[in-house]
């Protein structure tokens, strides 16, 4: 369990970090944009398409992150109403059980996804770049959601059983 | 049929409090279930809807929205307001009201709007004798303002989904947004010369409580002159777009590029550690609306290859083809999923679906989604699903169960009210998009 | 039964590209004796432009009249080289169906698992601006254009002395009228006129382009079809390809006049003028194109080009 938590740090540091990068990166580069129609004239044609990149990355590290704190939107109106402590915890796992299972229709739809993209490889119209560096981290983040999914089923279920145990 | 199902899963399963993306992706899977449908190139096409210039507003606002919180720019906006409105009775709640709305606006998102003029000004505001729970729901309300007054990142996603130009919905909500801005102020002055009244008989029994926090008592000519880099902001930005110097993205861009100099250079509040902070904290609400948008665009992909809107339209036009009928069927409905869905999810998903039918009783899409902003507005503040008037709540460390009453009375009062004239005159949406050309 | 599905990326039912795969697939049912059924999806129907070309790639759609974009395969570009042909009688021996340019276009498509069954031509595509126009590279410096994202649409435009800024397309009105743009560039005057029409003053008819869609077939699909009913695709898809190149030229010159009836000014380059635009195009675009399409194509249509 320790190390997992000391790997789960490691990455999220990781994680981060790219949303650092890419944020930056991506405001660097349609400022950029402007600054080069007033300098060049003519507004440079990949710039766009490297600020997209940016921002699909910066999409998909800000969801795992979203996913690792737990910090989707979510309606909290029966957590709320629940007091008793074993209830909450089987409340919490059938909710845990209601996020794994479309996270792995969606880790089927990542796969289907880039089985197409090995097939047919398409690259971006301006800068010929591989689509599958666009599409890379949202392949990866469908992984760590159905991670993130496991982990809370695990910490539930083991909620569960330790009130269980207390109580019997 | 089946989408009756879906819509019946959806909610099940959001009030269950399955996270908002989880559910749609539940209702993706049904769908896929149900149509068979083939899921080869299903993610590939909600990834190419992801891939797009005009979305990248969306981050850039959000981020721009949180680097103003932590870099000075809504407190000095704030110290501006209450110092030009300071003298009246009422002029504390209508300082947050008109913070909000300026503020709302050069961020772009309302909970940005929410979170920074809730932290500064719920506290003086209940010194002076206004209630927690009636601040916290004037706050919500008014963050909201955020969303009507351009930039708004609902308006963004509504133009994502529907491929109307950002510029021309941009244009169309101002004047909707002015109006429920003047409408918040008059129910404020008339609201709160009750309670105010009250604080002050009290405050004068008990002479030794009278050291009362304060907000920063700059004159109001130098607060407007601290105010001016905040001031400058919303006229760069839409000066830029409006002015041909810049498409939405790239204003959202400037104003990113701003608020960091401003921050570190002129207000010098912001930090490293701020701007870290900041920086992730717009990536994670960026995460999470992207992920709701992506299972949106799906499940728009599947509806339409299955011709629900058309069924749709077709079944309500056989009902009545009254085109004033048919507004206020779908106002009660969008008003009706907004009490159980939040705001992103009846911009991305409910509305677009409406699109159809409302166009073919000859209403304009640009004044369609006037009306969708301003059921939005509604919707976010409506319970049991209400994340904007709680979020206030949060902030404003007030009891949600006592906020409910004013915000209702909110409302019922203005935001309604505003929602049908916008809804029944066209022209306060479509004429400033025809005058700057934009439309 | 057989079912089929067709589609196009542009045009709605009431278009002439709409108008024309509906016919197709009456054509189709009627020349199978019912024993295909066709159905038919116009524009934004199954989703964006590059959406539908990924279903019909996939073979989620059978049969597409398409203006594809180059995210498959680069060489694709080669349909829209500039200055590739100049004249309706060069792009007609170019494109029918024993043409030169017929046998590259059908390896290129083939690559990527499609059919290509012809060309479906609008006509020859212009710069349209506001305020100002150009008929020279110089005189173009100070003008600035919206182009189409796609190689080697910015670039051709710069070739001919233009600054180019690259729009979406829902976003282009609101560019011209706030003056982020003078105009909008490698078009045919219809979608100018129809959709910029009040904002735009100038047509130059360039031609530095020849706009035209491509009538394709998914292959797999296609070759599952029985021999007849193959022979029935190719067919009617010519017969699609030959009206159109029929009615394309006059419907141009239409909306050329609709234009011009409605005050927009319509400008045709001189021989110098329009020789000194393709020789700038030709040096400075067409050894790019090499690049992604390679020598052996290039070199046909250095060969055949005029
Ligand atoms: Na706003
Ligand atoms: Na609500």
């Amino acid at each position: 369990m320790k190390t997992l938590k000391r790997i789960d740090d490691a990455f999220i540091a990781f994680v981060n970090v790219m949303i650092f990068l890419s944020s930056v990166a991506m405001s660097l580069l349609v400022f950029f944009l402007i600054m080069s129609r007033y300098f060049f004239g003519s507004s440079m044609i990949g710039v766009l398409e490297l600020a997209t990149i940016a921002a699909l990355w910066l999409y998909m590290f800000g969801a795992i992150l979203s996913s690792r704190n737990n910090d989707h939107l979510t309606v909290d109106f029966v957590e709320k109403s629940i007091i008793s402590k074993s209830m909450r915890a089987k409340y919490d796992l059938a909710r845990s059980v209601l996020v794994l299972l479309p996270a792995i229709f969606l880790l089927f739809l990542a796969k289907d996804m880039l089985q197409w993209g090995l097939m047919r490889p398409q690259t971006t119209p301006a800068l010929s770049i591989p689509l599958l560096v666009q599409q890379g981290p949202m392949i990866a983040a469908t992984v760590f959601f159905v991670a993130y999914a496991l982990r809370d089923i695990v910490r539930a279920a083991s909620q569960v059983i330790a009130l269980r145990d207390s109580e019997g | 049929m089946e989408a009756l199902v879906a819509i019946t899963i959806l909610i099940v399963l959001m009030v269950f409090g399955v996270p908002v993306a989880w559910s749609f992706a539940s209702v993706l899977a049904f769908l896929v279930w149900v149509y068979d449908t083939n899921t080869i190139t299903l993610l590939l096409q909600g990834f190419r809807g992801l891939n797009s210039v005009i979305l990248l507003a969306l981050p850039l606002f959000v981020l721009a929205g949180y680097l103003m919180q932590s870099g000075g720019v809504a407190s000095r906006l704030i110290t501006f307001m209450e110092a030009s409105v300071r003298g009246r009775k009422s002029g504390l709640g209508a300082a947050l009201v008109m913070s909000s709305g300026v503020f709302g606006a050069i961020s772009g998102t309302a909970t940005a709007a929410v979170a920074s003029i809730g932290t500064i000004m719920v506290t003086p505001l209940a010194e002076k004798g206004y209630p927690r729970h009636y601040t916290s729901a004037l706050l919500g309300i008014s963050a909201l303002l955020g969303i009507l007054i351009p930039p708004s990142i609902t308006l963004i996603l509504f133009g994502v989904v529907t491929r109307l130009s950002i510029t021309a919905l941009f244009a169309a909500t101002i004047v909707p947004g002015l109006l429920l801005m003047l409408g918040l102020i008059i129910f404020n002055s008339i609201v709160s010369k009750e309670f105010l009244k009250k604080a002050e008989a009290e405050r004068a029994t008990v002479k030794e409580h009278a050291a009362v926090s304060e907000l920063p008592q700059d004159s109001f000519w130098l607060s407007a002159f601290k105010a001016i880099p905040a001031l400058m902001m919303p006229v760069i930005i839409l000066g830029g777009i409006y002015g041909g110097y810049a498409t939405p993205t790239e204003a959202a861009s400037i104003a990113v590029i701003m608020t960091v100099l401003v921050g570190f250079f002129v207000y010098r509040t912001l930090t490293w550690a701020k701007l870290r902070a900041s920086v992730l904290k717009a990536g994670e609400t960026t995460g999470t609306i992207i992920l709701i948008l992506l299972f949106s665009m799906m499940i728009g992909r599947i509806l339409v290859a299955e011709s629900i809107p058309q069924d749709l339209t077709r079944a309500v036009t056989a009902l009545t083809e009254n085109k004033i009928a048919i507004l206020l069927l779908v106002n009660v409905f969008l008003i009706f999923v907004g009490m159980i869905m939040d705001d992103v999810s009846v911009t991305v998903v409910i509305a677009p679906l409406f699109l159809p039918l409302v166009t073919s009783v000859g209403v304009d899409p640009v004044h369609f989604a006037s009306i969708v902003a301003c059921s939005v507005v509604i919707g976010a503040n409506s319970p049991p699903m209400a994340p904007i008037l709680y979020l206030a709540c949060k902030v404003g460390k007030a009891s949600i169960h006592q906020a409910i009453s004013p915000a209702l009375k909110l409302m019922f009062y203005v935001a309604l009210p505003v929602m049908l004239i916008v809804t029944f005159v066209p022209e306060l949406s479509l004429f400033l998009p025809k005058l700057i050309g934009a439309y | 039964d057989i079912e089929l599905k067709v589609t196009t990326d542009s045009g709605f039912s009431d278009s002439p590209s709409g108008i024309a795969i509906a016919n197709w697939a009456k054509a189709i049912e009627e020349g199978s004796d019912g024993e295909i059924e066709v159905q038919v999806f116009y524009q934004d129907e199954l989703g964006t432009q590059l959406e539908v070309f990924d279903l019909f790639v996939a073979g989620e759609v059978d049969l597409m009249l398409a203006w594809p974009s180059t995210t498959y395969d680069k060489r694709i570009g080669v349909v829209t080289t500039p200055f590739m042909v100049s004249s309706w009688e060069e792009a007609t021996e170019a494109l029918r169906p024993d043409g030169w340019a017929n046998s590259i276009i059908n390896d290129v498509f083939a690559g990527i698992g499609l059919k290509y069954l012809g060309a479906w031509p609008e006509g020859f595509a212009g710069v349209a601006t506001r305020g100002k126009y150009a008929t020279t590279i110089d005189g173009a410096s100070d003008i600035k254009v919206r182009t189409a994202p796609y190689f080697p649409n910015p670039e051709s435009l710069q070739a001919m002395g233009y600054q180019t800024e690259v729009i979406e397309w829902g976003e282009t009105y609101t560019s011209i009228q706030t003056g982020l743009v003078d105009g909008d560039s490698g078009n045919v005057i219809y979608w100018d006129y129809e959709y910029f029409g009040d904002l735009l003053d100038y047509f130059v008819h360039t031609k530095h382009k020849f706009g035209t869609g491509s009538i394709l077939a998914n292959l797999n699909n296609f070759e599952e079809l029985s021999e007849e009913h193959q022979a029935l695709i190719v067919e009617t898809a010519e017969t699609m390809m030959e009206e159109q190149f029929a009615s394309a030229r006059a419907e141009d010159q239409r909306n050329i006049e609709r234009a011009v009836a409605d005050g927009m000014e319509y400008i045709e380059l001189t021989e110098e003028e329009s020789a000194a635009l393709k020789e700038a195009v030709r040096t400075q675009v067409w050894p790019l194109i090499e690049e992604s399409v390679g020598s052996e194509i290039m070199e046909q249509i250095r060969a055949h080009a005029k």
